[in-house]
């Protein structure tokens, strides 16, 4: 009898050590890595030497998708991450923007160019830039780059101004004659995401005309754009239940949501641009992604990709998610590392990033121009992104750190 | 006692790949090639890439859970199976 329960007693110990062993002390290791990247920027500067290294071999031949638009899109947004990601860091620590904005500029040089738009003059039959009818709103393309060239004007003259300034007018033209404030991203297409970047770029330009006292009438009218969109998608855009963003959607006048699903990967990228909106919706959106989709699984942070309210049929996974493993996704993943960041949720950020230090592999090498970091199962686009959402800057500091790089520009 | 060098052979067999493969990884793009496998090479890097992501489950995660619940188990064992008390002297048999 006394036998056989010391035997069951060195069982349920083992099974506990066990436990402790699967469950605290991995996480734990991971976490405390995580945090050093809240520490201060030293991680964040490895990363961007990486991607900045990279950058120039990247073209849409670079990946396989299986698709030639999805291949250029990701090229495309190797190219823009890495602008976005080297601006907000040159935003954030002036001592780096000697070698920051040059990054970013080179990055904005790659994304504008004739080969690299080739996706969606593809895809619409004219080119995005070039475009002759205002109606052809090409938000896959000028939503995107546009947001990186108003974030390189907050940071002084560039030889991208003319073109930042040429697209952001634009897109204020196309909502003028959108009365559901949705543009196209491809033809027929609506993404509401691409529509937050399309917009947060707008604000971000207003904002930045308004700090140097440039045609203050026009940017009070981009910036009461951006309230007047950001308004419009709660009531339209959003999933009432889950507060999530729909990620297609029709486009309506009507103040009542629209057709379509909410999901992890669009929501967490538009609380990611919306940062730069003065405006709350991208606070409601982290709030209800962390509510709605976060899990952390043995104390690892992921992201499911859809909400409960979304029936198991509609569950599936396609080149927005990435490859969903039961429901979880490694973009809304992404995502929501820059959406935590922005909006001092540390412990979300902490969790997400054990997540990406472990299956991202994240690894350090010694370069002769320093140490370069990079997750090297995710190659050169997740890098980019990574650096993009882990230099997003605190949604309550944007207007103090505009303000200071306007007074600093050169 | 075998069991645990079993154990520290598995980890440091994990341990050697999952540097391995990184090492390879860091010269290589292989995210695409995960969502593609299309094509025989594409399918090659992303066998290679799930055999990274699988191998740092596995040494990072579930072998510290595997390594706790052998070491606890052995050394109950080895308590249990330990004389109990102070060893008693023997009595010179010789005159």
């Amino acid at each position: 009898m006394a036998r056989s329960r010391v035997r069951w007693f060195a069982w349920v110990l083992a099974l506990l050590c066990g436990w402790f062993g699967l469950r605290v002390a991995p996480s734990h290791h991971f976490q405390t890595e995580a945090a050093q990247w809240l520490r201060d920027d030293a991680r964040q500067r490895q990363l961007a030497r990486s991607v900045n290294a990279g950058l120039p071999r990247v073209s849409a031949d670079s990946f396989t998708t299986g698709a030639a638009l999805f291949d250029g899109e990701w090229a495309f947004g190797t190219g823009v991450m890495a602008a976005l990601g080297n601006a907000q860091l040159a935003l954030q620590s002036p001592g780096t923007r000697a070698w920051t904005l040059t990054a970013t500029d080179r990055a904005l040089t790659q994304a504008t160019s004739w080969e690299i738009r080739a996706f969606d003059r593809e895809r619409w039959g004219s080119d995005p830039i070039d475009e002759p009818d205002p109606a052809r709103a090409h938000v896959a393309y000028l939503g995107y780059v546009n947001l990186a060239l108003s974030l390189r004007s907050a940071l002084g003259r560039s030889e991208h101004d003319a073109l930042g300034e040429h697209l952001t007018q634009r897109l204020v033209d196309a909502y003028a004659a959108s009365p559901a404030l949705l543009l196209e991203t491809y033809p027929g297409e609506h993404y509401p995401v691409d529509n937050a970047m399309a917009i947060a770029s707008v604000a971000l330009r207003g904002r930045v005309d308004e700090l140097r006292g440039d045609h203050p009438a026009r940017a009070a009218q981009r910036r009461a754009l951006a309230k007047r969109w950001t308004r419009a998608a709660r009531l339209r855009y959003v999933d009432p239940r889950s507060g999530l963003l729909l990620q297609h959607a029709p486009p309506t006048v009507q103040d009542e949501p629209s057709t379509g699903l909410p999901r992890g990967s669009g929501s967490a990228l538009a609380a990611f641009a919306l940062n730069y909106v003065d405006d709350e919706l991208s606070a409601e959106l982290q709030r209800a992604l962390r509510k709605q989709l976060l899990d952390p699984v043995l104390g690892f942070g992921v992201l499911q990709e859809h909400p409960s309210n979304v029936p198991w049929r509609d569950r599936r996974s396609d080149i927005d998610s990435g490859p969903l493993l039961f429901g979880y996704s490694i973009s809304a993943s992404g995502f929501m590392v820059g959406a935590s960041r922005a909006h001092g949720d540390d412990g979300s950020f902490v969790n997400l990033m054990a997540t990406f230090d472990l299956l991202g592999g994240l690894e350090r090498r010694e370069f002769p121009d320093g140490v370069r970091r990079s997750f090297v199962s995710g190659g050169p686009l997740a890098d980019a992104i990574m650096l993009a959402m882990l230099t997003a800057p605190p949604h309550h500091d944007v207007g103090a750190l505009l303000e200071r790089a306007s007074r600093e520009a050169p | 006692m075998k069991r645990l060098i079993i154990l520290a052979a598995v980890a440091l067999a994990s341990f050697v790949l999952d540097r391995l493969l990184a090492a390879w990884l860091f010269e290589t793009n292989v995210v695409a090639s995960l969502l593609a496998p299309s094509s025989s090479t594409a399918l090659s890097s992303a066998l290679l890439a799930l055999t990274f992501l699988l191998n740092r489950v596995f040494l990072y995660v579930a072998l510290p859970g595997i390594a706790c619940f052998s070491l606890t188990h052995l050394a109950i064992g080895r308590l249990k199976t330990r004389p109990s008390g102070p060893p008693v002297p023997q009595e010179n048999a010789s005159p």
